[in-house]
């Protein structure tokens, strides 16, 4: 099956520094597949979110390499309006704070229909309802009306899920979706986009920096570290079996309610400062099995032996 | 022993409408919360937003005064106490450490004003020169931290190492109740583990009682002995942690417990 | 801390170049009795009105005087009573400005009408009528242009003060049982820093305008000393025989508002928080 996403060696680095903030790159998505993004401050992942659509200023990063193709076009390269006629149609997007994604003064039912009248041919009152509807928002009418300030946090997200979808997107990208909601919300919001990729046959691209968050709603993950993917392959395989120290620290060091309360084995050190990066494998000074190789070379994002999973260690590579 | 009991807590905040801005009705933020504290033990308040944790963190802590009921220190009432008397006896640690440190403030002021005013509130010589940096070292060693981090400011530090400063600063003013507004909230995945088993170590050392607040039913397994599930002001639920979160009688609770994902639990 | 903000002064345009009209005004202004070439008050009614030569590169006034040293003694006093206005404007501002933010309630409610109140005056006649009622002497300038500038200050520093007071670094100095002087010094204080810096820089421009301004009317420094205000009310009277009365003056008052303008301006950019940290 062709991707319908296809990032090839894609680097990034923001001007200021310079800090090379997505370090090539190479990912996958398939149509109809849900991809998991996990990483912490300084993975990269929400730069990434953000170059896939052109969403950064020019004057604030610049794309070193690579390439982004969206069935099969170059996004680095569109032409603007080509550019334009991608950004919430084909491709949507839901980024985390709710409040500052919509326009305080204009209605949800406006900017519901903004969408339309740009992406699907012209504003159309009973399409927004359904899409309100679609999100599971109850009295679609009443919320058509109301502005952004009346709603509560999880009802704006569902809003602009309702935007992402109005524009029948083929892919969507949800950076955070549910950070900045309680959590019987996110359950709610996470759901509600399951729900949403099936009915719709949309794929998905989910960013958290809760690797949990993920665990269920994904099926495939990808773990960042300081701006390059580490481990990639079906959720369930990277959760349950990790194979980047990186992962298997992290995961061994969350607090579980099963795991009562004695100490937690955790990872040493802090996520490294991009702009102090040290030489070879980024994850180095942290790792409980650094050899001498690691400090001399960087390790590649490879695959592992008869498997769909892809590692970049030197350790599980042997040495070659 | 018991050390902190609170009885009947309410606290209403005014909902301003109108031309002149009058109260036009309120929000209930706290309903009639009743709690006691063993001295030595570690309890967490669970609730989302609007539970009213917050507001019971606040009131603890002596930033807001309860509209009704009443808090009672040791046997003595919390009116008994002035402003400097309970800090000597009860500090907090806020969620996000790169809001609680004065960003213009040196991590040596920043820690030099607790431990200055303990010594007040000891009735001891306050520490100045050389003893006062030796008493920072120590204070930044015990949290993990170089001693030369005093000479830095807060900005240059990770998050994680900005709520180790945060921690430090709390614990020099040697309170005996130590209040965690969600400590490890705003922190990355991978260094959280090392702030919760700090908090286990230091609670242990310095034989502190702890009030944890937070949403992260996992982060209160891991350290607390009995917890309270708050819900719109009310408490749904109370008990040892282990039990209410293996058998939820709530359906807070058990609504809460859903929302953390299988791979958690 | 300052380090960084050195750096990034020395990097940007605007601060640098207005610091160095600023400080070259300063340093003018400080050795001005040495600089001048002759002294500011002695008459020589044999030259009256001569253009500028190499004996008096600026020319002479309507006396005599060697517009030159005037120009230069007169920056003594633009800069004097720029500066202390300023610094007039800013102690009463920022003591206004914490009380009301800090303390909100009725003691907010109250300084902040008289704000109100006094900001509807216009200025220039509310200095006018308090100088006409005093005597016209540069003390009573620098206080007059002082008291009369301080409420825009006082606002901004109320806005600041207002969202900083809940910022959870304020709370926990608060729970530390610190007493509110404190507080409001060592943790409030060094925030509001930066904002005053640059009004009161923007402001020095502004009063020394009004200096001069006061000066041209005959209410400010008096002759025979020198203000470039008071060269200008001769050289408004032999503008068409003798232009440099005016020009000379005239350019150094605008030289010395933009340099202080461009100052202002430039460190608002150094000093703005949200460029982070390099």
């Amino acid at each position: 099956m062709t991707a319908l996403l296809k990032i090839q060696n894609l680097s990034l680095e923001y001007r200021r520094g310079p800090v090379r903030a997505v370090r090539d790159v190479s990912l996958e998505i398939h149509p109809g597949e849900s991809l998991g993004l996990a990483g912490e401050s300084g993975s990269g992942k929400s730069t990434l979110a953000l170059v896939l659509l052109r969403l950064l200023r020019p004057d604030e990063a610049r794309v070193t390499s690579g390439r982004i193709l969206f069935e099969g076009k170059d996004i680095l390269t569109l032409p603007e309006p080509s550019l334009r006629a991608l950004r919430g149609g084909p491709i949507g997007m839901v980024f985390q704070d709710p409040f500052s994604s919509l326009n305080p003064v204009l209605t949800v039912g406006r900017q519901i229909e903004e969408v339309l009248e740009i992406h699907a041919g012209g504003r159309n009152r009973p399409r927004a309802l359904d899409f309100l509807d679609q999100v599971r928002l109850p009295d679609p009418p009443r919320i058509y009306a109301a502005y952004p300030h009346q709603l509560s946090g999880g009802q704006r997200q569902r809003v602009c899920l309702a935007m992402a979808i109005a524009g029948g997107p083929k892919l969507l990208i949800a950076d955070e979706p549910t950070t900045a909601l309680d959590v019987t919300v996110q359950r709610e919001i996470l759901n509600l986009l399951d729900a949403l990729r099936r009915d719709l046959g949309m794929a998905m691209l989910l960013i958290a920096h809760n690797i949990g968050l993920l665990s269920e709603r994904t099926d495939r993950l990808a773990v960042m570290y300081a701006g390059e993917v580490v481990e990639l392959g079906p959720t369930a395989q990277v959760l349950g079996a990790p194979s980047h120290p990186y992962t298997q620290g992290l995961l061994q060091s969350l607090p579980k309610i099963s795991k009562g309360s004695g100490r937690l084995p955790a990872l040493p050190g802090q996520p490294p400062d991009l702009r102090r990066l040290p030489s070879g494998c980024p994850f180095r000074p942290r790792c409980p099995s650094a050899f001498d190789r690691c400090v001399q070379e960087p390790p590649r994002l490879l695959a592992l032996e008869k498997s769909i999973r892809s590692v970049a260690c030197h350790l599980r590579h042997g040495t070659s | 022993m018991e050390l902190l009991k609170a009885e009947g807590l309410t606290k209403s905040f005014p909902v301003e409408a109108g031309l002149f801005r009058r109260a036009a009705g309120g929000v209930r933020a706290l309903d009639d919360v009743s709690f006691s504290l063993e001295a030595g033990e570690s309890v967490g308040v669970v609730g989302e937003s609007g539970s009213g944790k917050t507001t019971l963190a606040r009131i603890l802590a002596g930033f807001l005064a309860p509209d009704g009921g009443k808090l009672v220190w040791e046997g003595r009432p919390r009116e008994f106490f002035s402003r400097n008397a309970w800090a000597a006896r009860v500090q907090m640690i806020f969620q996000d450490p790169s809001a609680s440190l004065n960003p213009k403030l040196s991590v040596q002021t920043l820690l030099a004003e607790p431990l200055r005013q303990r010594a007040r509130w000891d009735g001891l010589s306050i520490p100045r020169g050389p003893a006062l940096v030796q008493r920072i070292e120590e204070a930044l060693v015990e949290v993990g931290l170089a001693p030369e981090a005093r000479l830095a400011y807060p900005h240059q530090f990770s998050g994680g190492q900005k709520q180790r400063i945060a921690i430090a600063r709390a614990l020099a003013a040697g309170p005996r109740l130590l209040l965690a507004d969600e400590p490890v909230s705003a922190l990355d995945l991978s260094i959280q583990a090392q702030i919760l088993n700090l908090l286990a170590d230091l609670r242990e050392k310095h034989n502190l009682t702890m009030v944890l607040i937070s949403h992260d039913l996992t982060v209160v397994r891991q350290l607390t002995d009995r917890v309270m599930v708050l819900h719109q002001g009310k408490a749904a639920e109370c008990g040892p942690t282990a039990g209410v979160l293996a058998a939820p009688q709530s359906p807070v609770t058990q609504a809460l417990l859903e929302a953390v994902p299988a791979f958690l639990r | 801390m300052l380090r960084l903000y050195l750096r990034r002064f020395l990097g940007n345009p605007l601060a640098l170049a207005g610091a160095v009209v600023v400080l070259s005004l300063v340093a003018l202004a400080l050795a001005s009795p040495w600089l001048s070439p002759t002294d500011p008050l002695q008459q020589d009614l044999i030259h009256r009105l001569q253009p500028p030569s190499p004996a008096h590169w600026m020319g002479t006034d309507d006396l005599g005087r060697d517009v030159l040293s005037r120009v230069i003694t007169g920056a003594r006093v633009s800069l004097a009573v720029g500066g202390l206005a300023v610094g007039i404007a800013v102690l009463l501002g920022t003591l206004v400005g914490v009380l009301a933010g800090y303390h909100g309630g009725w003691v907010d409610a109250v300084l902040m009408r008289a704000v109100d109140v006094l900001l509807c005056f216009p200025t220039i006649f509310l200095i006018l009528m308090v100088v006409a009622f005093l005597e016209p002497n540069i003390l009573n300038v620098m206080a007059v242009i002082g008291l009369t500038s301080w409420m825009g200050l006082a606002r901004l520093v109320r806005g600041e003060t207002l969202s900083l007071r809940e910022r959870d670094f304020m709370l926990a100095a608060c729970g530390l049982g610190l007493s509110t002087p404190r507080i409001l010094g060592v943790h409030l204080l060094p925030h509001i820093v930066s904002p005053i810096i640059v009004a009161a820089t923007l402001g020095v421009g502004g009063a020394v305008m009004t200096e001069s301004a006061l000066s041209f009317l005959g209410l400010g420094v008096q002759p025979p000393w020198p203000s470039w205000g008071n060269i200008l009310t001769v050289g408004k009277d032999y503008l068409h025989i003798a232009w440099w009365l005016s020009l000379f003056p005239g350019l150094a008052i605008l030289v010395t508002v933009l340099g202080f303008n461009l100052l202002g301006e430039g460190l608002r950019d150094v000093l703005d928080p949200r460029l982070g940290n390099e």
